[in-house]
């Protein structure tokens, strides 16, 4: 595909869902928590058909589960409540580290465990991650300093890094890319990575401004969200290549499914959620 | 970076080349962010009119 059609192809989606969701947290809080989780329900879904390949088994149903428990959560938290949503990601990331554990040293090779792990591991990229997604949406007001604009912007500071380092990353490498990065995935370049990361620090420089965020916020953001969002990627990538799969799904047709379109929003999206927090949180 | 800089005084080519593309890179780069940048203004105007209107 030439670079200009492709790049208006991936511009098109990016607009085109940008405005969905910012029209819908606008118009009615409910209208965005539906939206949002569609897209994670659907992600889940290709992630699944993913780890069911090749014989692989894993409780769809529990996985499903988990996710909307995470997504709950976050969705109009009480007074207070958002806490709740951190202990149940601490509380997950810290099973499927046991289940690791577990499994690489105790109990070795036991499917049960790698069931558990890969079910529960579902629940935990995707309901997790965009629960903070959610999260930022809606972070009690007390949270937040009064330095920071308007609230229902925040929740498209990740997609603004994460969509502008993949336009910078991909620019870069189709205009100068030579150097391959990686094995796990043969199309990225260094020159792309270099070109993500400055296209990610101006994005997130001048939305930063935007929403009125604190310059010491800016800054950990614009350099954060470049990098992880590359791990982002680069997970999904080996996940793929795991699974011998080009592409998770065809959502968007020849550019892939959600999963490929949303990749780098799941590692992007708790680093925003939980550095929006505790750097603008009223001590 | 002093490396970068000696080989482009040595006139290391490859070195000298690869220095010029993450250049390269890093304009475009800036250029991406800019220009994204933009683009989320747009959306938020154009979210902010649909919504007047809708409302």
């Amino acid at each position: 595909m030439s670079l200009n059609k492709d790049f208006t192809a991936r511009l098109a989606i990016g607009i085109s869902a940008s405005l969905i969701f910012l029209c819908l947290a606008w118009y009615n809080d409910v209208a965005l928590f539906l939206v949002i989780f569609f897209f994670a329900a659907f992600a889940m879904w290709e992630y699944y058909e993913l780890a069911l390949r090749n014989g692989g088994k894993s409780g769809k149903a529990a996985g499903y589960a988990a996710a909307a428990a995470f997504m709950l959560l976050a969705y109009r938290p009480p007074n207070g409540g958002i806490e709740r949503l951190h202990a149940a990601l601490a509380l997950c990331a810290a099973a499927l580290i046991a289940l690791k554990f577990i499994e690489n040293s105790l109990l070795f090779r036991v499917p049960a465990v790698s069931i558990l792990a890969a079910t529960l591991f579902g629940g935990f990229y995707i309901g997790g991650s965009m629960s903070c997604v959610l999260g930022l949406n809606f972070l009690d007001k007390n949270h937040l300093s009064a330095a920071v604009g308007d609230r229902h912007l925040l929740f498209l500071l990740p997609f603004v890094g994460a969509w502008a380092s993949d336009t910078g990353a991909y620019l870069s490498g189709r205009i100068v890319g030579k150097e391959k990065l990686s094995r796990i995935s043969p199309n990225k370049t260094v020159e792309g990575v270099v070109g993500a990361a400055f296209a990610g620090f101006v994005a997130i420089y001048i939305f930063g401004h935007v929403l009125n965020l604190p310059t010491p916020l800016i800054m950990f953001l614009g350099l954060a969200i470049p990098v992880v969002g590359l791990g982002g990627d680069l997970f999904e990538s080996s996940i793929k290549r795991r699974f011998q799969a080009k592409d998770s799904g065809a959502f968007f047709r020849n550019h892939g499914g959600v999963l490929d379109r949303f990749d780098s929003i799941f590692f992007v999206a708790p680093l925003t959620y939980f550095a929006v927090y505790f750097f603008t949180h009223r001590i | 970076m002093n490396n970068w800089l000696h080989a482009i005084k040595a006139d290391d080519a490859g070195t000298a080349a690869r220095a010029q593309r993450y250049a390269a890179a890093a304009a475009i780069g800036v250029a991406a962010g800019l220009f994204f940048s933009a683009v989320a203004r747009m959306v938020i105007s154009a979210a902010s009119a649909i919504l007047t209107y809708v409302s």
